[in-house]
């Protein structure tokens, strides 16, 4: 797998687990978790420390799709948390967004080492 | 009004009948009058709760099962005899199945109204404290105020973490931390 496959999947596995949080983790502990999911995506950030994102530029003008389901899945899953069918529909929003992500990063964005990138 | 008594079938359902006359001329003139003096007093409650009876299908059901009234007498004579708050749990309860009537008619002048209260529904209707809940509808928002809130929240929301889709894992820190900062509001409040 390459450096940025598996960069994506980790991003898309914590947002998925985001997801799962806000959508079923009860509160108070849901903060708790969220700190933690958190604190995770700063330890996948900083293992890829000295690599930049590339985005494909002919998505210029939807360079925001990413950021906007990011919003949008976190906003479905706490609309559905409590809910009757959350233990379902949670689950299954949390899976779709991860393969989404997964695969909307790995078509879309590359990470380039900017060390290696920024010498001549 | 004839009040037969209450019984329990299964055990999961109470029900109620009642033999209910007809109402004759002079009552009609009683319900004739009732009506123009709850229209002058709030015209506007009043036209809210024509809206709400026409739209609850169970309501026009119930009354149209009685046979040989007049339809706009009746719903007119509900709204008028009813305050809007307790006409919305009866119209809601009655959608929901959870209170369910049959009328049947006795005579010519005369019906047997049973009513029947699913116990296991009622449960999840109300929570312990009496205060209805939306069986389980959860943090939805549950008024128009409620989902002009959320969408406000929504948008703010998307144009905060919209500028970090350069670099996706501050989106997904963004999200993730508006996420749960949102779980803190209650949209419903204003309900």
């Amino acid at each position: 797998m390459t450096k940025a496959r598996n960069f994506s999947l980790s991003l898309s596995l914590v947002l998925g687990a985001g997801t799962l949080a806000v959508g079923l983790v009860p509160q108070p502990m849901v903060f708790l978790a969220g700190a933690l999911l958190l604190g995770l995506l700063g330890v996948v950030t900083l293992r890829f420390r000295g690599w930049r994102w590339v985005q494909d530029r002919e998505l210029e003008s939807s360079h925001s799709v990413f950021a906007v389901g990011c919003v949008v899945a976190m906003t479905l899953a706490s609309l559905l948390r409590s809910t009757d069918w959350s233990f379902v529909l949670v689950p299954v929003v949390s899976i779709a967004v991860t393969t989404s992500a997964f695969y909307w990063l790995d078509r879309h964005v590359d990470i380039q080492d900017s060390r290696s990138s920024s010498d001549p | 009004m004839l009040h037969l008594g209450v019984g329990s079938h299964d055990g999961k359902t109470i029900s109620s009948s009642t033999l209910v006359m007809n109402p004759d001329k002079q009552a009609l003139e009683m319900l004739g009058q009732a009506v123009q003096k709850a229209k002058a007093q709030d015209p506007s409650g009043f036209d809210q709760r024509i809206k709400l009876i026409t739209s609850s299908k169970a309501l026009v059901e119930y009354l149209a099962s009685y046979k040989g009234l007049d339809r706009s007498m009746q719903i007119e004579g509900l709204a008028a005899s009813m305050p809007t708050d307790a006409l919305t749990g009866m119209a809601d309860m009655m959608d929901k199945k959870v209170i369910e009537y049959k009328v049947r008619p006795a005579s010519a002048s005369s019906n047997w109204v049973t009513m029947s209260v699913k116990q296991d529904r009622m449960a999840s209707y109300s929570d312990n404290s009496g205060a209805v809940t939306t069986l389980g509808l959860g943090s939805l928002p549950q008024c128009p105020s409620a989902w002009a809130a959320f969408w406000a929240w929504f948008a703010f929301n998307t144009a905060f973490c919209a500028p970090f889709a350069a670099y996706p894992p501050a989106a997904v820190a963004c999200a993730l931390g508006l996420g749960l900062g949102g779980m803190i509001i209650d949209f419903n409040k204003g309900c």
